[in-house]
């Protein structure tokens, strides 16, 4: 057998020891081997290596614990659960998308609800009563028996009443009428709650 | 897709029921309700006491009216909470009592009625009613006292400062009066 024979097959050799030759080729391939000792050998040295890796892979084999492969194997196929944000994300992209109509009329019908609850609740806050801006006297009376005439006057910070006493003035001037609010009752309460003396002592003037 | 159990919208729509269910409900069990403050002052002329300090602003409004009070004192102070039908009494000690009615509260404004009334028979003395506003105080003369004149302020309710305990410790009650009665005189016949 020559030389150049024995490098033809030795590439062989491999598939041949795992089976992986035709039957053309592996009857030829142990026509040679039993005819060449060198081929032999060697075939029987890949023989033994096969042999100790599959029994060493299969010794590793034993020795691994494959109690949990199962779950493990679950957990990683089954689809984590998403943070609530991320859900709600998508729950709103869903509905974007294939409830647009809904969600836009919802959002209108929301906007509004805002619009009017904001102002309700601003108003809310506003102490109560007190809408508007300047407080007023709308009205003062007195019984006759008390004999007391209201005088107003209508100031910066707000508004007098001052009671005036007209028991011993009955006599010299006219009993001042109850006023209402307004800076023209007011001028003339005071000047009557000032000085009332004035009226008695003003001259009067005598028939022509 | 699969549907997650929480919907938002649906989340919206029940908060907002629920808001204006609650608003609404508040809306309707609200009774009307207005927060007054009143000071009782007096005003007279034994010295040139102005206490509190914030009462000058006070002495110069009755001065440019033609009051010449050097003093003003606060005897007392308080925020009131008035009720619609549920009037608040404020006692005087000039043996009178001023009693202070929230009339009504229309598009916001309140209208209330103060009523001066002379104990111990309760004879009505006068009656002021006035819508409240948010600036301006109304300053009620409510009789004499001690060498002086007695004054009721009704303010918006954020600009008092409640003060209790400056009723003069000489004060007592006086005797009252016989029914029906009105203590004469009791008035300004002119200007102080």
């Amino acid at each position: 057998m020559n030389r150049a024979d024995c490098q033809s097959w030795t590439p062989l050799l491999s598939a041949f020891i795992d089976g992986e030759l035709v039957s053309a080729q592996r009857l030829e391939l142990e026509r040679h081997l039993s005819t060449c000792a060198k081929c032999a050998a060697r075939a029987d040295d890949l023989r033994a290596t096969s042999t100790l890796i599959r029994v060493g892979m299969e010794m590793r084999a034993d020795e691994a614990d494959f109690s949990d492969f199962a779950d493990k194997v679950f957990a990683r196929i089954t689809p984590e659960r998403l943070p609530w944000l991320e859900r709600w994300k998508l729950s709103l992209s869903e509905l974007l998308t294939y409830h647009r109509t809904a969600m836009v009329s919802s959002l209108v019908a929301a906007g509004i609800a805002v619009l009017i609850a904001v102002p309700l609740a601003l108003r809310a806050r506003q102490p109560a009563g007190y809408a508007s801006p300047e407080l007023a006297v709308q009205l003062v009376s007195t019984v006759p028996d008390a004999h007391l005439a209201p005088v107003v006057m209508k100031g910066d910070q707000g508004t007098i009443i001052w009671l005036v006493n007209h028991r011993h003035t009955l006599v010299m001037a006219p009993q001042a009428e109850p006023t209402t609010n307004g800076s023209q009752e007011a001028d003339g309460g005071e000047a009557a709650g000032q000085n009332p003396s004035l009226k008695q002592q003003r001259p009067r003037g005598g028939e022509l | 897709m699969t549907s997650l159990p929480i919907r938002p919208g649906r989340a919206v729509c029940a908060a907002l029921s629920l808001f204006f269910l609650a608003g609404t409900r508040q809306a309707i069990a609200a009774e009307p309700a207005v927060q007054i403050g009143t000071q009782l002052i007096l005003a007279s002329n034994r010295d040139s006491t102005i206490d509190p300090p914030e009462l000058v602003s006070m002495r110069d409004q009755f001065s440019q009216k033609g009051f010449a009070f050097t003093s003003f004192r606060r005897l007392s102070g308080e925020k009131l909470t008035l009720h619609k039908g549920k009037p608040a009494e404020i006692a005087l000690p000039n043996q009178r009592t001023a009693s202070i009615r929230l009339n009504d509260v229309k598009h916001g404004t309140a209208h209330v009625e103060v009523i001066l009334s002379q104990l111990p028979s309760k004879v009505v003395i006068s009656s002021t009613v006035l819508t409240l506003g948010r600036e301006g105080s109304l300053f009620q003369h409510v009789g004499d006292y001690d060498g002086g004149q007695l004054i009721l302020v009704i303010s918006p309710a954020d600009t008092v400062k409640p003060r209790r305990a400056a009723l003069p410790t000489s004060w007592r009650p006086e005797p009252p009066l016989p029914r029906g009665e009105l203590s004469s005189c009791s008035e300004m016949t002119c200007c102080p």
